[in-house]
């Protein structure tokens, strides 16, 4: 461990993430770009905290290591590092930017969110075996893994990006109806005016919290069935 | 869900080089992460070198490439 490491990663991310959201101001206005901000923060947070009082991983390995007191990293949202959220928003804005306008702006959004999800699982390849080796998190659980990484990890990172991608193209830049939660979203904003350009403020955000609470509750599920798996089996 | 064709947004370059870039600071802040603190690149049996932070990014290096080019056309 180098004391050096969770410094590098903290000032790092928040100038990435500070020249995302310049990048993104640039596209889309920064009214937009700042929804699509605190929409990812929202996402990530909720999640992340979720995951870690489960006991699922710890961002502490530092804790007190640099002087006694200190947590280890400068900003937190609960008991996850800032930097953490700041860092899914670089990739959900990098990758709706790329697969959305760039890439495959002719196609589907669940293609356009599927190559997101992919691409981000691609960067989390390469980046959670470094940020594990350098215990800038510490996993304390998890069930099948790969270069130190439990398998529900990967298939979490696919799913918040893909999902996060699809709440955003559905509600942030667009109206349309998702099918799951079209009736209560009727009932509880009325009918959807889908000729009305976006942000759907009421929709992103609903939308947001109710997909949270799905996802949580099916890594939870997932991880726990990979285990019971691994019990079995090795 | 109700997903025919994504709406017509700005599809123009503004943008595109600085995410790209910030995808590429991404890899570089791992590879200096890398190299001050874990020197020796081990995590339980298997080797995690930079070698393999290369490898592993190229699918992303390959994407970030085509678009910009995309984007500049």
């Amino acid at each position: 461990m180098n004391l050096a490491s969770p410094g590098i990663a903290e000032v790092s991310f928040i100038i990435l993430a500070a020249l995302v959201f310049y990048a993104g101001s640039k596209r889309y206005g920064a009214f937009r770009t700042g929804v699509f901000l605190a929409g990812a923060l929202l996402w990530t947070a909720l999640l992340e905290n979720f995951a870690v009082l489960n006991g699922g991983y710890t961002y502490y390995a530092y804790s007190g290591l640099i002087y006694p007191g200190y947590p280890g990293y400068l900003f937190w949202v609960g008991m996850v590092p800032l930097w953490i959220l700041l860092g899914w928003f670089v990739f959900a804005m990098a990758a709706y930017v790329l697969f959305h306008d760039v890439l495959l702006s002719k196609r589907s959004t669940v293609v356009q969110a599927t190559a997101a999800g992919l691409f981000a699982l691609n960067i989390d390849l390469m980046m959670d075996p470094a940020a594990t080796g350098n215990k800038l998190w510490v996993w304390l659980a998890g069930s099948f893994r790969t270069l130190g990484v439990p398998l529900f990890d990967f298939i979490g990172w696919f799913i918040l990006i893909f999902l996060y991608f699809v709440i955003v193209s559905t509600t942030l830049f667009d109206t349309r109806p998702m099918a799951v939660l079209g009736r209560a979203e009727e009932r509880l904003f009325g009918t959807l005016d889908a000729a009305k350009p976006g942000p759907d403020l009421r929709r992103f955000f609903f939308r947001i919290v109710v997909l949270e609470v799905l996802v949580i509750a099916f890594l939870y599920y997932l991880s726990n069935f990979l285990d019971f798996i691994a019990r079995s089996v090795l | 869900m109700d997903m025919a064709e994504g709406p017509s947004e700005v599809k123009d370059g503004r943008g595109v080089g600085l995410v790209v870039a910030s995808i590429f600071g991404v890899f570089l802040v791992f590879v200096v992460l890398q190299l001050v603190g874990n020197p020796d690149n081990q995590i339980g049996s298997l080797s995690v070198s930079l070698l393999y932070s290369v490898v592993v990014y190229i699918p992303v290096f390959v994407v970030c490439a085509i678009a910009l080019m995309k984007a500049r056309r």
